[in-house]
């Protein structure tokens, strides 16, 4: 009897949180002429206010002068520290409103991580090394991830329900905003969500060097 | 003391100072191994004004630039390297060269971002040993520089700098007349900007305008002869040819354009002209054409 209560109580618990957690966004971005684009981040968020689990430290390394990740998508609330792998300083800095800092030109990892405390993009330099690049998106909401090489991500363990689901990508021409696409999200399988953006140049300072010389002879 | 042995007395000191700097420069200095290759056509060698005595040649050109910069403060930092360049001249072997020397920079920006501007100050000294020695002799320069770029894709800067050659040989052929043809002053401001066409092209020009003195070599020139505040044989160009230096106003534009091939190296591609202005009439025109390979840490 004591054994029948508890495989129907488990029952009733894989019912009512299993499926409503498993479902998923399947989304794909590519460009405007059809070529997959890569570190593009989509975000979904739920109709319903959802509860944010606890933010866990990141980093974003610093070698052979270069930021890497390129992008690196994270949850509001998220500390990110920057070790520097490079036998050279770096000095690193952001303008970005979204969390403006600036980490003076530094060895090692500095001791205390930089929290990214208000959701949106936030822009990262060297100010050593021009050429140095790399955004840091912060998400309102735990549903993120940043496409692959093939221009895919897939959000997962969302509930069923409806999400506004959006894309941004540091050379988009358009708003962040004007990308939003409300979806239903209760179906088996994945929801399908796609984008095609138009992007700008890469804002990248060229690193390779120029000819020096000329002048008189 | 001679003012030319105090300069390379200066000189010496300062590339001693160069090796140090150079060898060392701290334990997180970026290191600097700069090296260029390529070829550089000059329509006009002698920087003569007859045809009669115009000649051009092609060189094949080596460079290199070994040092370290030094992040000092927030935005300040040192350049220091040692240098050695060498040309080779198919037709005109006396213009043959080798020149070993170092330079140092120091570079200030003002706040944060690739946007600040800067401004810098620099200097450098070289030995110069030519395949005939009538040029042999030593390169001083110092100047200074101010730059911004304007947005990611376009950045202008200037410079002034004043260079001073000396030669080792003073042989004067005219009783009363200084033969230290290759004993050269100049004055110079340039303006330059470059502009990133794509992720990969850049399209760069520039403008010089130089004061100073001019070697030109010419046959026996009567007007040049009377303008000029030097004369001396210059066997590189024949038996016959004599080098005079004159003073000239020379404006010179310049247009190029760089490809990158990855993160460190470019080839690229410039050409110059430049138009030189002496006194009494004395005009003369060269176009020059570089094209390099650059390899950049």
């Amino acid at each position: 009897m004591r054994f029948e209560r508890i495989r129907a109580g488990a029952l009733v618990f894989l019912l009512a949180t299993g499926p409503a957690c498993a479902h998923e966004i399947a989304a794909s971005v590519k460009d405007d002429g059809g070529a997959a684009i890569a570190d593009a981040v989509v975000v979904a968020v739920a109709e319903a206010p959802v509860k944010l689990p606890a933010p866990k430290r990141e980093s974003i390394v610093q070698e052979n002068k270069e930021f890497k990740p390129f992008v690196k998508a994270v949850l509001v609330g998220t500390p990110i520290e920057f070790p520097n792998r490079d036998d050279v300083l770096h000095h690193v800095y952001s303008f970005s409103p979204a969390r403006a800092f600036v980490l003076k030109a530094y060895a090692g990892t500095p001791p205390e991580p930089i929290v990214f405390d208000k959701p949106g993009p936030v822009a990262l330099g060297c100010n050593i090394h021009d050429w140095m690049l790399a955004y840091v998106y912060v998400s309102e909401s735990p549903y993120f991830g940043a496409t692959d090489g093939d221009g895919k991500v897939t959000l997962t363990g969302l509930a069923a329900g409806k999400y506004s689901v959006r894309v941004w990508h540091a050379r988009q021409s358009a708003p962040e905003t004007s990308t939003i696409q409300v979806v239903s999200v209760n179906g088996a399988g994945a929801t399908p969500v796609d984008w095609n953006l138009k992007l700008k140049r890469d804002p990248r300072i060229r690193r390779a060097p120029t000819a020096s010389g000329g002048g008189y002879r | 003391m001679s003012r030319g042995i105090a300069m390379h007395r200066i000189a010496t000191a300062g590339l001693l100072l160069l090796v140090l700097l150079a060898a060392t420069g701290g334990a997180r200095a970026d290191a600097i191994f700069d090296v260029q290759a390529g070829a550089l056509y000059d329509s006009n060698l002698t920087r003569a004004q007859l045809p009669s005595d115009i000649k051009g040649d092609t060189a094949l050109q080596a460079a290199l630039a070994w040092g370290r910069f030094v992040p000092l403060a927030d935005g300040l930092g040192i350049r220091a390297t040692l240098d050695a360049a060498g040309e080779v001249y198919p037709r005109y072997s006396g213009l043959n060269n080798l020149s070993l020397g170092g330079s140092l920079g120091v570079r200030r920006k003002f706040g944060l971002g690739a946007l600040a501007p800067w401004v810098s100050a620099s200097g450098s000294a070289a030995r110069l040993e030519y395949q005939n020695n009538v040029r042999t002799g030593w390169r001083y320069d110092v100047g200074v520089g101010a730059g911004k770029r304007l947005t990611d894709d376009l950045s202008v800067e200037t410079s002034f700098r004043y260079e001073h050659r000396t030669a080792d040989e003073n042989n004067p052929v005219v009783p009363g007349i200084s033969g230290a043809v290759w004993d050269l002053q100049s004055h110079q401001a340039t303006l330059s900007s470059d502009y990133a066409i794509t992720e990969s092209l850049s399209l760069a020009a520039g403008f010089d305008y130089r004061r100073g003195d001019v070697a030109s070599t010419t046959l026996r020139n009567f007007t040049i002869f009377v303008n000029s505040t030097a004369i001396a044989l210059d066997p590189v160009f024949g038996a016959d040819t004599i080098g005079y230096k004159i003073y000239a106003i020379t404006r010179a534009w310049r247009l190029g354009t760089s490809y990158a091939l990855g993160q460190s190296n470019s080839i690229n591609f410039i050409a110059e002209r430049w138009i030189s202005r002496a006194h009494g009439g004395l005009d003369y025109y060269n176009t020059l054409v570089f094209l390099s390979y650059v390899h950049a840490l």
